[in-house]
């Protein structure tokens, strides 16, 4: 009884912080211009999240390591620091734009400029992250989080075509804008496959202490959590279809056209749920994405590390965060577009998936670290079609982000 | 969409008015733009920069008629809109059409 309840908070942690700035807008701008076309993209994210989540979590149940400190411990610090470098950076930009979003909530809510949110914003996650536990931030704002249901409750209230939005889960190609169709599809991949994603999940697994009974659920949650989150980010995109390309809005590049989708499904409803949405899923993947790069360089550098302790017996690992988050705030707070920064941080992520899933072959096949529970056939299968697709991504995303880049 | 949504009222007027200032910029800058390209025929350039200048009075009417919560205003320069908007998607094709 107690692990269906775990289960079912794991699951509902998952969907609640799925969605983020990246998702919706990457989901929003594909369905105004390419309406269920690209609905490809999300599924087959969403399928490559599942086998990398619940291989960071089996490896971190099984081995009590993290991912990056398994290969920290497995590669030595050198070969580490190439992955280290590239996942701080594109963190650095994801969290900017999750900082923009709940920015631009609060813009839309106020008639207060983004700009002078972007500090008080990174200091309330700041403060979370001090005053927090792992606990508290992990599923409190992900269970507010669920507010982003109401992208579903739109997309089934819309009556879509059932048959054309499954015809959209078969890649497809453009009839138009071919360029900005492929630059959208690595987007969406990008937003999906976010390396910040399974690296949380791994540091998460340890912090609520993780053993080998949990591979039930983490196999759970993993399959169920993300397939549901993949689901709002399929909502989105239905959504922007049918109300912003039915409304002759085929060109998302302009935060202040997102509202749009749920006001006439909701009416002012539909406003208050936008900004709600934005700011709670932004809100909350801003704190994890902090928390991550802590975790990450904690864990490179051998520090102590743990959201759980009191930030006086981590210094390192608090002041990452601290600095992370400031930082991070610096490009909105100076006026940079959060939905530019948006797409481009999201397409940079989907280049950087090589050396971030690499790993992934060598430590989940590593007998030292998941013993029995090394990969099988089809979850091998799934790193290598991962990191040949993360290859793939690597070499057109910046042609593409130069030819059909918004 | 959006002008629709005020006149229902289920869009804040501070969120219409910055959609509108922040279109009202988009089409400043493609007024920019269509004035530097020099490639087309002069007629259909100044057919397409007369038509984003209308839109442009338009989109500001109605801004003005949002932060003075004049419906009659707003109704009207949403007309103009409508129709500075089906001026601009013919200029925009006689613009881009294929030349012999």
């Amino acid at each position: 009884m107690k692990k269906l309840l775990e289960i079912s908070l794991g699951v509902v942690t998952s969907v609640g912080g799925f969605l983020e700035v990246g998702s919706m807008a990457t989901a929003a701008q594909a369905g105004a211009a390419f309406g269920f076309q690209l609905i490809w993209a999300v599924v087959l994210g969403t399928i490559c999240i599942i086998f990398l989540v619940e291989m960071a979590g089996r490896f971190a149940a099984v081995s009590h390591h993290t991912i990056a400190d398994g290969i920290r411990e497995r590669f030595g610090f050198t070969a580490f620091l190439w992955p280290l470098v590239a996942i701080l950076l594109v963190n650095f930009l994801v969290m900017s734009a999750e900082i923009g979003g709940v920015a631009i909530a609060l813009e839309l809510a106020t008639g207060i400029g983004f700009q002078w949110w972007a500090l008080p914003v990174a200091f309330l996650a700041w403060l979370l992250l001090w005053k927090g536990t792992f606990g508290f931030i992990e599923k409190g704002v992900s269970i507010l989080g669920l507010v982003t249901l109401c992208f579903v409750v739109g997309a089934v209230m819309l009556k879509p075509d059932w048959r054309a939005v499954a015809t959209g889960a078969v890649p497809t190609l453009p009839a138009h804008d071919a360029a900005t169709y492929w630059f959208m599809a690595v987007s969406i991949l990008g937003a999906s496959i976010s390396p910040y994603l399974f690296m949380f999940y791994s540091s998460g697994a340890i912090e609520d202490q993780w053993d080998e009974s949990y591979l039930g659920a983490n196999r759970a949650i993993a399959g169920l959590g993300m397939t549901f989150g993949g689901t709002i980010s399929v909502s989105v995109l239905i959504v922007a279809a049918l109300v912003l390309a039915t409304n002759g809005i085929d060109q998302v590049d302009d935060y202040h056209q997102l509202p749009l989708m749920l006001i006439p499904i909701f009416g002012f409803w539909g406003f208050v749920l936008f900004v709600a949405s934005l700011a709670i899923a932004c809100f909350g993947a801003a704190l994890e994405v902090g928390l991550q790069q802590a975790y990450l360089v904690a864990q490179g550098f051998g520090w102590t590390w743990g959201e759980n302790q009191k930030p006086r017996d981590n210094p390192g690992f608090s002041s990452v965060y601290t600095l992370s988050t400031f930082l991070a705030a610096v490009p909105i707070a100076l006026g940079l577009d959060p939905l530019r920064l948006t797409i481009f941080s999201m397409a940079l992520t989907a280049a950087s998936l090589p050396l971030s899933v690499v790993p992934f072959l060598f430590l989940l096949n590593d007998k030292r670290y998941v013993g029995e529970h090394r990969n099988g056939v089809i979850s091998n299968a799934a790193v290598i079609f991962i990191i040949a697709l993360g290859f793939v991504l690597a070499v057109v995303t910046i042609p593409l982000q130069i030819f059909g880049g918004t | 969409m959006t002008l629709d949504g005020w006149m229902a009222g289920t869009a804040p007027s501070a969120y219409i008015s910055d959609t509108l200032q922040s279109v009202g910029n988009t089409l400043t800058d493609i007024d920019a733009q269509i004035r530097s390209a020099g490639f087309a025929e002069l007629g259909e350039q100044t057919a397409l920069a007369a038509a984003v200048k209308d839109m442009s009075v338009a989109v500001a009417r109605a801004r003005a008629g949002v932060l003075a919560g004049r419906r009659p205003d707003v109704q009207e320069a949403q007309q103009d809109v409508r129709a500075a908007s089906r001026s601009l998607a013919a200029a925009y094709a006689r613009y881009f059409a294929p030349k012999p």
